[in-house]
């Protein structure tokens, strides 16, 4: 097949004297048959289907037969999934140094969201609250001013300990109670930041996590002047979101909405972002819920799942259903969204586009609720109003609970080494590395994952949890599950969608270059 | 497949044994197999002195009127798969250990010379076509 | 269009070797970078101290310009050159040009040489010595005007001057500051890290490596360039590249030996390449090893429109920079076209006399001048 080239003298071709010849391909085979088995790991996908992952998330589905095949090193080269196993580095056929360092390289792309160590700073600045929320644990109506407020001392600790991290992002937000009853803590807060931040140099960014009720204008004027975003709660239609969140006068809503629309006047819209909680009352109207985000102009909405840490803490088997609940309300709520995107509208559902980008990037993702190991403490940290710190809101809210397990020490007697380098956050971290954890480290869904050692300690009694029985480990494998359905079986409108939610190009970049979201 | 037998003295329920060969079902398989299901089933593991070979694995449902023999069923396949686990562990483990160590370390561990790399030497014959 | 040129003279003065210089046709400073162009012999000429003299007209002996300046006379063609241009001169007489200002499309010629052996390389390499001619390369950046907005580095294989390229690259961060610099280069010797570590140290201020791969999997990359282990080499050069911030290119020549797979190349380069600044997926050029073996590599583009449009739309959607370079508008899907450059050198840049009827001839980068004699698309047609 492959003659030399031309003569010498043809017209172009100036061949050296010592590379007269083409060889075939055959040339290029590895010199030895057979192949070695790279990390990865499976799941039983269908009856006669297997999904394989390895370790930094790139996937392939595999006959039965196949799979039976590969790991009994019995695949032939010449089959067309060979080839995929071998370019996706799940095999290597001549020496697997290369496909070492690439996965090695895409590894730590896949951890780089811990670089720089703590980056979200939550800083509690009054347990008040004008509301009395179901799901809430901390905050205190009535009571007198000084004795559940953050003092100007501890928040000056406080700042100082938080600069202490080495990221260069450094993201405060600001939590209660109501943080805006203690306004002027936010203010001395804001300002201690930007001032050491002169000359620290690092990337501030401010948020205020509100129930908005108690916004002025003069709260607005600051915000705008700082920079400052809002992250307002926001339930779904009136009904439900008065019921969740009850306040004298029952017209959270209300006060809510005409705030909101302030709130977006002063701050561009997009500075103005909605959570919500889901409850009990919550799971019958997924799509009622959504629509009520639409209606008002948010572009995305957080579909969380219900906390364990409301009055009555939910363990076993009533956790458990609450969770078959929990998705029956998801998947109809992630639908109706699909539904929506397809009229027209760009709505995203954050919880599936942290996932997808995790399924089908190379990138990391900074949701420190679902890391490995956990974001408690390594990506997220707590300072409460008297200066206990913690390892996670969630941890805080332990403590309110009665349950300190999760305090890493105190603004005003640690110090950084202390809190940061002690053991409740190594045991933390030791235990909430999902490659070690009995269940999620043969896991196929691992790389897409994230411990929860809090939730674990919450309903199961220790920090690294019972994978069988875990309402977690149930709830995050079947949404996975469904996404990878999605991916797989969805039509082409919905595999491009999700795709779109997990790169960030919103519209379709071949048609004519027009609104195209290109970086 | 498995036999009857009481669990405890004075039990009501029953439980049905299963026996594995561990000389085609290693144990970290078996405990990892087990572990899975506990959800559903109390699992007990015995293992005679008698007889080295084999375990014995004493299956309980946890609900009462759970279907214990789908369950042993269920396990069996579980099995399967965990054996297939086992080996690839101890093929890919070390590897998946290497990938970690690599993707922190700051230096080229596999081939340190690669990054100090006599460029102009080139021990590799990188410069040159095989 | 400026093209390269290659002109003939006489040697009056008999040149011991070659010599550099930028052309002017008028007296300019400092004479030792000028070679003087002049129409006519001048009567009293000071003609002492440029790198030399060339001329159209025919000079002898008797006029007694010799030790004031070497002297190329008789040489035909020499209107072409602009002031500006840089050319060598050889003993012979042959001037070449090296740099044409006018020309958008300049490029470093770094070495005949190569590593590797590509199936359809349009550039064949010979093993010849070039060890002089880092020192040209030095000189001739000394020449090059810096208004220059873009400047190639090409050859053969421009890291096999090791040490001389880094050399190179700081000449032109000296000399061409404002320059854009493009080497490309099949990446292989970046698989030490120290060299790609000494080039991202050079802290060029516009620098890009294009670098080929042809396939996802090392069998078939390794037998396009007839180099085996060279696909290793690429891709641990790529990474040592991304890891000390060298801005990288992905080139993919489209073949009927890489087309099949060009949607999971796409895909290989998306998780392992992720930070390539661009990717650019080429027509094939047929001129030198792609003549010879053109049966094995030639397909008619719209042939494989399909892959191409996978292959796009995949990286495009995930935020990668592509362009389709060397394909004709009329062979692309329409909804591609927004990816096509004029991509084609202007001076080996041509049309069919159909596309004078093409509405889109304008936005169309046209063929290569060698392919029109050898084999374009069935489906060539003006669009109307």
């Amino acid at each position: 097949m492959w003659a030399t080239p031309a003569a010498p003298g043809a017209v172009d071709e100036k061949v050296s004297p010592m590379t007269g010849k083409f060889l075939p391909r055959e040339s290029y085979l590895p010199n030895r048959p057979g192949y070695q088995l790279l990390p990865f790991r499976f799941e039983r996908w269908s009856g006669d289907e297997i999904l394989l992952v390895n370790d930094v998330g790139e996937l392939v589905f595999l006959a039965a037969d196949l799979f039976a095949a590969l790991v009994a090193h019995r695949l032939e080269p010449r089959e067309t999934t060979y080839s995929e196993l071998k370019a996706k580095h799940f095999l290597a056929d001549t020496s697997p140094s290369v496909p070492i360092d690439l996965l090695a390289t895409k590894y730590r792309t896949k951890k780089s969201f811990l670089d720089g160590f703590t980056k979200l700073h939550l800083f509690v600045v009054t347990l008040r609250c004008d509301h009395s929320c179901h799901y809430c644990q901390v905050s205190r109506v009535n009571e007198a001013r000084s004795k559940f407020d953050m003092s100007a001392e501890t928040a000056e600790r406080a700042v100082d300990l938080m600069f202490c991290s080495p990221s260069r992002v450094l993201k405060v937000e600001i939590q209660g109670g109501e943080p805006l009853l203690a306004f002027e803590r936010i203010q001395q807060i804001v300002a201690l930041c930007e001032e050491r931040n002169v000359h620290e140099g690092r990337a501030l960014e401010f948020v205020i996590a509100t129930n908005l009720v108690p916004l002025s204008d003069e709260m607005l004027e600051f915000m705008r002047q700082h920079s400052i975003l809002i992250s307002m709660s926001l339930d779904g239609p009136e009904l439900l979101h008065n019921k969740n969140r009850p306040r004298k006068g029952n017209d959270s809503y209300l006060q809510v909405l005409r705030n909101l629309t302030r709130a977006r006047e002063v701050l561009a819209h997009d500075r103005v972002s909605a959570v919500m909680t889901t409850t009990k009352e919550s799971l019958g109207c997924p799509t009622e819920i959504v629509d009520e985000y639409v209606r008002l102009g948010f572009v995305s909405i957080f579909l969380r799942s219900i906390s364990p840490y409301g009055y009555a803490v939910r363990t076993g088997e009533a956790l458990r259903y609450e969770t078959d609940q929990f998705l029956a309300f998801y998947k109809a709520a992630l639908d109706h969204i699909i539904e929506i995107n397809r009229r027209g509208i760009n709505f995203v559902e954050v919880y599936a586009q942290i996932l997808l980008t995790r399924i089908l990037t190379p990138f990391a993702t900074g949701y420190v609720d679902l890391q490995s190991p956990a974001g408690t403490g390594v990506g997220a940290v707590a300072y409460n109003y008297d200066g206990g710190v913690y390892a996670s809101d969630e941890a805080r809210m332990l403590a309110a609970m009665g349950d300190e397990s999760f305090r890493l020490g105190s603004v005003h007697d640690n110090s950084y080494e202390e809190i940061f380098g002690g053991e409740t956050l190594r045991a933390l971290i030791a235990g909430s590395v999902l490659e070690t954890l009995p269940g999620c480290a043969d896991c196929a869904f691992l790389p897409f994952c994230g411990a929860d050692p809090v939730f674990h300690w919450r309903t199961q009694g220790d920090i690294v949890g019972h994978r069988p029985t875990s309402a977690f480990c149930v709830k995050n494998m079947a949404i996975l599950r469904h996404l990878l359905g999605l991916l797989r079986n969805g039509d082409s409108f919905v595999r491009d969608l999700l795709t779109s939610w997990a790169t960030g190009i919103r519209s379709h970049p071949v048609a004519g270059a027009e609104g195209v979201a290109r970086p | 497949m498995g036999d009857e037998r009481p669990l405890t003295e004075g039990a009501s329920r029953s439980c049905l044994v299963l026996e594995i060969d561990l000389s085609i079902y290693e144990i970290e398989s078996v405990l990892r197999a087990c572990y899975k299901l506990t959800d559903r089933i109390y699992a007990h593991l015995n293992r005679d002195p008698a007889m080295p070979e084999k375990i014995q694995v004493a299956v309980l449902g946890r609900q009462p009127d759970e279907d214990v023999e789908a369950l042993l069923g269920e396990l069996c396949n579980e099995l399967i798969d965990q054996q297939i686990r086992t080996a690839l562990a101890r093929e890919t483990g070390p590897v998946r250990e290497m990938i970690v160590a690599q993707a922190f370390a700051e230096g080229n561990l596999l081939d340190p010379a690669r990054d100090d790399g006599d460029y102009v030497g080139d021990p590799r014959g990188a410069g040159s076509r095989r | 269009m400026s093209l390269p040129i290659s002109l003939q003279g006489k040697d009056l003065t008999a040149l011991s070797g070659t010599i550099l210089g930028r052309i002017t046709s008028t007296p300019r400073e400092p004479r030792a970078d000028h070679i003087l162009k002049l129409e006519s012999r001048p009567e009293d000429a000071d003609l002492q101290g440029y790198v030399a003299v060339i001329t159209a007209d025919r000079w002898d002996e008797a006029l007694g310009l010799k030790g004031m300046a070497p002297v190329v006379h008789s040489v035909t063609g020499l209107e072409a050159l602009a002031d500006g241009d840089v050319v060598s001169l050889t003993p012979g007489g042959h001037v070449r040009s090296l740099y044409r200002i006018n020309s958008p499309h300049n490029a470093l010629f770094a070495t005949e040489r190569c590593n590797s052996f590509c199936v359809m390389c349009s550039q064949p390499p010979r093993s010849v010595d070039d060890s002089s001619r880092i020192g040209e390369l030095l000189r001739l950046i000394d020449l090059i005007d810096p208004g220059t907005r873009e400047l190639g580095i090409t050859g053969g294989e421009p890291t096999l001057l090791k040490s001389g390229l880094l050399r190179i690259v700081e000449r032109c961060k000296e000399r061409l500051p404002g320059t854009a610099l493009h080497i490309l280069s099949n990446g292989r010797l970046f698989y030490y890290g120290s060299l790609a570590q000494q080039l991202a140290a050079l802290a060029h201020p516009d620098l890009m490596i294009g670098i080929p791969l042809y396939s996802d999997l090392d069998v078939e990359h390794d037998w396009v360039v007839q180099a085996a282990g060279a696909f290793d080499e690429t891709m641990i050069g790529l990474q040592n590249l991304g890891r000390f911030g060298v801005p990288v290119e992905i080139r993919v020549v489209i073949h009927r030996q890489t087309f099949r797979r060009l949607p999971q190349l796409a895909e290989f380069i998306y998780r392992n390449v992720p930070f390539a600044a661009h990717v650019a997926l080429m027509g094939l050029e047929i001129m030198g090893f792609a003549v010879a073996n053109l049966d094995e590599l030639w397909i008619d583009p719209v042939d494989y429109q399909h892959e191409l449009v996978s292959a796009v739309q995949f990286l495009a959607c995930r935020g990668l920079n592509v362009s389709i370079y060397n394909h004709q508008l009329c062979v692309v899907p329409r909804e591609l076209w927004s990816f096509c450059r004029k991509s084609i050198s202007d001076w080996k840049n041509d049309y069919l006399p159909k596309c004078a009827d093409c509405r889109a001839r304008d936005d169309c980068g046209g063929f290569f001048s060698s392919a029109l004699q050898r084999r374009v698309s069935r489906h060539i047609a003006p669009i109307v």
